[in-house]
């Protein structure tokens, strides 16, 4: 599903591995997000809440990882929609939606880190682990602490890293977008992307290794 | 070159997608949802839409409709009575020949029925004030012409509404206080009730001549005074 979405809001992104062309059908009826929120700037509240089922739960998981911690994470949310409602009337289609969207939350959740100085990283979020009915319990075993590794290590990240990982894999934004968003060059935003993978992999591979 | 693809590792997206399984919480959308709505700007619905052009075309069309009544009422008084060819020029003065006490019977009873009228409002100060007199005999209106006082320019026209507008609301026994001087027979036709206004002339009686005539002018609005037509 969170992938669904995300090949949805961004189409022009290849990094997915699912085939990008399978959602085509569903991009070209549902509206552009930039022509709902200028419908919901003319009063359409149903456009607004289009968009906002549409990107709800990615910008959400942001920053739940971001923060984590849940109720901080409720909060700057809340306060994310609530610009982005405020914004309406200024709102000009020159950039990407999700650009704007995520630019909002990116610095929200820096005035949040700036408002609360111990900003506490150390509260266990429990995803809930779902696996698929025809693995074996084995694979299935190793998918699930591939995961949780996955997890931990994400939080051990450096902030920059983590935040151009997951506006990469939530929001779906390039290289460009992610350094707009979190105010650097490309070249920088590139490289957090990098090493932020090649750290992730490493703790997903770590017990293989060992064994 | 390289790539945002070479950047990125499908294992660890594969990875991340399927932990990444957390929605927002239903009170939390429902909470920011009703933000939006309230925040956004109140649109017209269909109905609604229509309903401030529509509030002023009402208003446009009562208000032609109004003043098209009011100008088709004021064209139907004038035109009830014939318009005189002939407009007069009357002088009040101090020196006046009109009997005080019957000028103001007269500018009584026409205030009381006609005070309503936009015709006599739409008459000038001055002319208001000669409105008693209207009603006076026409030999005593020319005798008064030639005099160099104060000078109050009114029309037949006026004279002759006022007339009709008496006429219209008088009762029966107001316009038989005016007339008393002639019988009934005399009052048949306005040729005989003229006569009998002649001769009460000749013996002197103008005052009574004078009443005689306002009666008959108000009964037939339509006759003319031999010596109007001179």
């Amino acid at each position: 599903m969170a992938a669904n979405a995300r090949t949805i809001t961004n189409g022009a992104t290849t990094l997915c591995s699912e085939p990008v062309l399978a959602y085509i059908p569903a991009m070209v009826h549902t509206p552009k997000d930039s022509a709902l929120m200028l419908r919901y700037k003319d009063g359409d509240v149903a456009a607004f809440e289009i968009l906002y089922r549409r990107h709800k739960d990615a910008i959400y998981r942001y920053l739940l990882r971001l923060c984590g911690h849940r109720d901080a994470a409720e909060d700057i949310f809340q306060e994310v929609w609530g610009k982005i409602v405020n914004a309406r009337e200024s709102y000009r289609p020159t950039a990407k939606f999700t650009t704007f969207l995520y630019r909002v939350a990116h610095n929200c959740f820096i005035d949040h880190i700036r408002r609360n100085k111990r900003h506490s990283n150390n509260t266990a979020l429990d995803p809930e682990f779902h696996s698929d009915p025809g693995e074996t319990l084995e694979i299935s075993t190793e998918r699930s602490l591939a995961r949780e590794r996955l997890i931990l290590a994400l939080k051990t990240l450096p902030e920059e890293q983590r935040d151009a990982f997951l506006l990469h894999e939530e929001g779906g934004l390039s290289f460009d977008q992610i350094a707009i968003v979190t105010g650097c060059n490309r070249e920088t935003a590139k490289s957090r992307l990098r090493y932020a993978v090649k750290k992730l992999r490493r703790a997903i591979d770590e017990p293989a290794e060992q064994s | 070159m390289t790539t945002e693809a070479n950047n990125s590792d499908p294992r660890v997206s594969e990875a991340y997608r399927s932990s990444a399984t957390e929605t927002t919480p239903p009170e939390l959308d429902e909470t920011i949802l009703k933000m939006a709505a309230s925040s956004a700007p109140r649109r017209y619905g269909l109905t609604q839409g229509w309903l401030r052009p529509l509030a002023w075309a009402a208003t446009i069309g009562l208000s032609l409709a109004f003043i098209l009544e009011i100008s088709q009422y004021q064209n139907v008084t004038v035109l009830s009575d014939p318009i005189p060819e002939k407009v007069e020029q009357r002088v009040t003065s101090d020196n006046t020949a009109v009997a005080p006490e019957d000028a103001d019977v007269v500018s009584r009873k026409l205030n009381k029925h006609t005070g309503a009228s936009s015709a006599a409002k739409a008459l000038p100060p001055r002319a208001e004030k000669a409105a008693p007199t209207a009603m006076d005999s026409a030999p005593q209106r020319q005798s008064f012409a030639s005099d160099g006082a104060s000078l109050v320019t009114e029309s037949e026209e006026q004279v002759r509404m006022r007339a009709s507008e008496a006429r219209l609301t008088a009762s029966p026994a107001e316009k038989k206080a005016l007339a008393e001087h002639c019988d009934d027979d005399a009052r048949t036709t306005a040729e005989s009730w003229y006569a009998c206004v002649e001769d009460l002339k000749a013996k002197g009686l103008n005052d009574a001549a004078r009443k005689e005539l306002d009666a008959l002018l108000i009964e037939f609005p339509d006759f003319r005074e031999p010596d109007m037509d001179r």
